[in-house]
């Protein structure tokens, strides 16, 4: 994230946005890189988003709704059989990390501005590697998610085993133009505030899975998805092509686990 | 009841209506009829919430107005700020739209809430636009959990040829900064 902003800092803005899940913190971890749930989970959220948007690009002269409206829109305009499109890479330890979506490289007039003054700061071949770094989300196990591109951090704090509190953060990339800003702060207030019309529902899901959980229902829970397709290179589990939606990233977190809750003191 | 009453003689309440109302410049009667109308419209909202009519909540406000909860009270504006709530007239409708989506499963069932709005004070009565500051109530019902959020109201209020619409109305939670224990989904 430091590598994005021109002046090679972050700087942290206040207000952190702390919101309490009545479920346990694995299933929150489970959930963060989960690419089959959103447009079913999220799809009234981008439905109503994208009707709205709709009717914005009629009425004003430019035909375009504000990009904060196509954060919420994208859960119904990217289809679920489109998820499977994106890639894990799950590592040792229980990291994962989900590659690019909603289009990593815009070219939108604020991104291009932003590509300008980068260029200026690092060279062409530097500033190349770094926006090249094809990472949408990032999961540092157990106790940190971070989506660099729109400059988002939660930190998961297990209140008990059936409470988990979240502390969300966002940051402003020292240098870059303010355009850039108001994109991670819109994501920031749609996305992350305790009014969010997303998180929303996957809290309500949390909530039920760990119902579920505490019931005599079942003793187990199928992590299997794409189970024998992910492709082993040197420790590191990816994803096959068109198996983004392979629940890798789970039973990684939960291998993880299962070496943590029976190491050796 | 009966000790009540008694109370009631002991210090005997002025009817308000005898002392002459003050006069505004432009001439309009001031004071008690204006606090009156403001009141009722304060009331009028926080009735529009807890009977959900929100359509009817969003009109409201002014076609520019917009909906602001600051996660602290030393906030002057929105813009390029952190918020909880931001939202202009079109942000209400995406929010409302999706709470009365049929595939919006996370809100079933719908919150119950009750608002009580009181301490109602005229900050600033200019010319075609008044500040109002006010202090709410709400408690609200999911399922079998209850939670109570309480703070201050303040609003712009524009006059039109249809009455006061809301330009901005501020809300500052006396528990904004605390942890939310899940989230809010429609307006407090």
């Amino acid at each position: 994230m430091c590598d994005r902003a021109p002046g090679g800092e972050v700087e942290i803005v206040p207000n952190c946005f702390r919101v309490i899940q009545r479920s346990n913190w694995k299933i929150f971890l489970e959930n963060q890189l989960d690419a089959l749930h959103p447009s079913v989970t999220h799809q009234s959220t981008g439905r109503a988003a994208h009707e709205v948007e709709k009717e914005i690009a009629k009425r004003t002269r430019k035909g375009e709704a504000p990009l904060s409206y196509h954060m919420l829109s994208a859960f119904a305009t990217v289809t679920i059989d489109k998820w499977d499109n994106f890639q894990t890479l799950n590592y040792p330890h229980g990291h994962c990390i989900l590659t690019g979506y909603m289009g990593l490289r815009p070219q939108d007039p604020d991104t291009l501005a932003y590509d300008k003054v980068m260029i200026k700061a690092y060279g062409q071949k530097r500033f190349e590697e770094i926006v090249g770094v094809n990472i949408h989300h990032v999961l540092i196990y157990p106790g940190l998610s971070v989506q660099s591109p729109l400059q988002q951090l939660r930190a998961v704090r297990p209140l008990g085993v059936d409470r988990t509190l979240t502390e969300i953060w966002h940051f402003r990339l020292k240098g870059a133009p303010e355009a850039i800003y108001r994109r991670s702060l819109a994501y920031y207030n749609l996305v992350n505030s305790p009014a969010t019309l997303v998180n929303a529902d996957d809290l309500e899901n949390f909530w039920k899975c760990h119902q579920g959980l505490s019931s005599d229902g079942g003793d187990w829970v199928s992590f299997a998805r794409h189970l024998g397709r992910d492709i082993e290179k040197n420790g590191v589990v990816e994803t096959a092509p068109n198996c983004g939606t392979s629940e890798a990233p789970m039973r990684n977190q939960m291998k993880a686990w299962a070496r943590y809750m029976t190491a050796e003191k | 009841m009966a000790t009540k009453s008694k109370g009631r003689k002991k210090a005997p309440v002025k009817k308000p209506g005898r002392k002459p109302v003050p006069k505004r410049a432009n001439g309009k009667n001031a004071g008690h009829d204006l606090q009156h109308e403001i009141e009722q419209l304060l009331y009028r909202q926080a009735e529009l919430l807890d009977s959900q009519q929100w359509q009817a909540w969003i009109d409201l406000f002014a076609d520019d107005g917009v909906y602001w909860m600051p996660p602290e009270p030393s906030h002057k504006t929105w813009e390029g700020m952190p918020a909880i709530f931001a939202e202009d007239k079109n942000l209400m409708a995406v929010r409302m739209k999706r709470v009365l989506h049929p595939d919006a499963w996370s809100q079933r069932p719908l919150w119950g809430t009750n608002h009580v709005v009181s301490n109602v004070q005229i900050l600033k009565d200019a010319k075609d636009e008044l500040q109002v500051r006010s202090r709410f109530h709400m408690m609200e019902l999911r399922r079998d959990d209850v939670r109570h959020f309480a703070g201050s109201y303040t609003h712009h209020l524009q006059k039109t040829k249809d009455g006061y619409r809301i330009k901005v109305q501020r809300v500052d939670m006396t528990n904004a900064q605390a942890a939310y224990d899940y989230v809010l989904q429609v307006w407090v």
